[in-house]
């Protein structure tokens, strides 16, 4: 089996989100995840809701199980994952690869939370143009299908539009773990 | 997990709604990013703008493997596209094609001169996966594309001449197509310039005004023999005050006849009339709506001009081929007050008055056949006859010959009351005068 880089690493320093990323993150805007499997072919699902932990050194993010099924078999096996966040009206965008993924079964909580998300993205879109019910209808499924994924951050890159992107943004040391 | 055809998700492909792509390092680490506009190719390859060096760009070349997630913005159906990156085109018509676009998404999401095309990314399509969830209908279009297309078929086919063909063109789109703002321009290769026939829904016809091959949608479409498609509004691709009012110092005064376009077209889609390899002009269509033109639409079009260049052609031969009739003696001498006609020799300008003409290889032949008429009372001409006049420098038979002489009588139409042409046969001409005229030549 390829050995992967956290199997590789012994001890890895923890890190925090700035505040400014963790609000970023958890304020209702476009997220995607990407994971990938043993062959190196990724996989890709929208996410519907972020929470950051209060140490600012784990991050929740949901998503549906049946429109992200390759995705959860890739977490599950390599523990790894990207997710990339950005506000449609000012074009700022940036990743967080995470790792040490686990998955969970959503609760009441996680389904008003995704409830929420949808909800906040869809004021976020209609100065663009578009319904409250068409992004709805893009995002949301059966709550029972609804999952929350665990990661640690690892890093997280500027990825607005321009000379800066792929520049990685300072981390602040998290609480030892 | 539900496969279906690219084509049912080419709608997603407009650039509305941002694609996102996950690609995979050597090391495993997986990479999502925003891709600001992915581009139909065919059935079986889309391509992405390639922008920025960036981790998407690292990974594909390390590892080709890659998948996309898409979405409708009428339907709001998902898909999940398994991609092979290929290779990367720095030139060329998909190259064009791409660049013209993101010109048109960059301004309309705030990032003019952000966005600027490096590559086109050329990957395969592995299969692709619809995301389970409810989606939307999608609304009836206004028009079948097919069966307007059917009846242009019908419709060009009975066009007995090149004028007919243009204006029955145009006539479609408007009627069958319900595209309201149209032109036809006709494409002079030596001068690698294209210069306009006809055109609908503009407060100006602008027959006789000229494009530069590379300018704009239209002068891309015709250098690069690719359909030019853009949705939004946007500077870079708009035509400079040149050619719409004719005021710049730069440009000669007689040969700046204003252009016709919308002052601010939100869409525009440019195709190139071909006949095999040769490019005989450009149809373009505009709207003041952003979005007016989907690939559908595109598709159609080309095929309109398919038909429409494969017609002109067969015309063009046919009025070539027509023999060269004796002619009537001339027409009785026109009454009323002495116009002067002046032709310049060094680009073939000519003035009626004090208001320009046309000029080129038409404003030679005009005063080649006032020439003659005015020695021996002749108003009749043929094709054959003024391909056989040395003086007059017409190129091979693969020149628009037939095309020139829709400008030429279109613009006298249009701007000279005193002289007409008219088309009595194929491959005919007649001069008509209805005012006497005072041919004068000037050495410039």
């Amino acid at each position: 089996m390829r050995r992967t880089p956290d199997s590789i690493a012994v001890v890895q320093t923890a890190i925090a989100l700035p505040q400014e990323i963790a609000t970023f993150i958890q304020s209702g805007i476009s997220m995607t995840l990407a994971s990938r499997d043993d062959r190196f072919v990724p996989s890709i699902a929208k996410g519907v809701g972020c929470r950051v932990g209060p140490g600012r050194d784990a991050v929740t993010l949901l998503v549906f199980s049946n429109a992200a099924e390759a995705l959860l078999r890739d977490v599950a096996n390599c523990r790894q994952l990207a997710a990339v966040f950005s506000r449609p009206s000012t074009n700022r965008t940036l990743q967080i690869k995470g790792r040490d993924v686990t998955t969970a079964p959503a609760g009441p909580a996680d389904v008003a939370l995704a409830r929420r998300h949808i909800a906040l993205f869809g004021e976020e879109l209609r100065p663009l143009g578009w319904s409250a019910d068409y992004v709805h209808d893009i995002f949301w499924h059966d709550p029972v299908y609804l999952v929350a994924l665990h990661f640690t951050p690892e890093g997280a890159f500027q990825q607005t539009p321009g000379p800066g992107a792929g520049a990685a943004l300072c981390l602040e040391p998290g609480a030892s773990r | 997990m539900m496969q279906v055809p690219l084509d049912t998700a080419r709608n997603c492909l407009e650039g509305t709604i941002p694609a996102v792509i996950a690609t995979c390092a050597a090391d495993g680490t997986p990479n999502a990013t925003y891709v600001s506009q992915m581009q139909y190719v065919d059935a079986g390859h889309v391509a992405l703008t390639f922008q920025f060096f960036n981790k998407t760009r690292e990974n594909i070349l390390a590892n080709p493997q890659a998948t996309a997630l898409v979405i409708d913005p009428v339907t709001s159906a998902s898909y999940r596209l398994s991609l092979l990156y290929l290779r990367t085109e720095t030139e060329g018509p998909l190259f064009q094609a791409m660049k013209a676009r993101l010109a048109g998404i960059a301004s309309h999401t705030g990032m003019a001169g952000v966005f600027k095309l490096r590559g086109a990314d050329v990957y395969a399509v592995a299969s692709v996966e619809q995301i389970k969830g409810d989606t939307r209908p999608r609304p009836p279009r206004a028009r079948n594309l097919l069966h307007a297309l059917r009846l242009a078929g019908q419709r060009l086919g009975e066009c007995a001449d090149l004028g007919a063909l243009f204006d029955q063109t145009l006539a479609l789109l408007a009627q069958e197509f319900r595209i309201s703002h149209a032109m036809l321009l006709v494409a002079d290769l030596p001068n690698q310039r294209l210069y306009t026939v006809a055109s609908r829904g503009y407060s100006i016809t602008g027959v006789g005004s000229e494009i530069g091959f590379g300018d704009g949608v239209i002068g891309v479409a015709a250098q690069y023999r690719v359909p030019i498609r853009i949705n939004h509004m946007t500077l870079e691709y708009r035509y400079g005050s040149v050619a719409r009012d004719g005021t710049a110092d730069a440009v000669p005064l007689e040969s700046a006849i204003p252009f016709p376009g919308l002052a601010e077209p939100h869409s525009q889609l440019a195709v190139p009339v071909t006949v095999g390899a040769r490019v005989l002009g450009v149809l373009c269509v505009e709207s003041p709506q952003d979005l007016a033109f989907a690939y559908d639409d595109e598709d159609a079009l080309v095929a309109l001009a398919c038909l429409v260049g494969t017609t002109a052609a067969a015309l063009q031969q046919n009025a070539d081929a027509a023999p060269h009739e004796t002619v009537v003696p001339g027409t009785p001498v026109p009454q009323g007050p002495v116009v002067e006609v002046r032709h310049y020799r060094s680009a073939h300008s000519v003035f009626v008055g004090s208001d320009y003409l046309i000029k080129g290889v038409a404003g030679a032949i005009l005063w080649k056949l006032l020439q003659v008429q005015a020695e021996s009372g002749r108003c009749d001409f043929s094709n054959r006859e003024l391909r056989a006049m040395p003086d007059l420098g017409l190129p091979e038979l693969s020149d628009n010959l037939e095309a020139r002489l829709v400008l030429l009588q279109r613009r006298l139409a249009e701007r000279c009351p005193v002289i007409a042409l008219e088309k009595p046969g194929r491959g005919q001409m007649r001069l008509v005068l209805r005012g006497r005229l005072r041919l004068t030549e000037v050495d410039d």
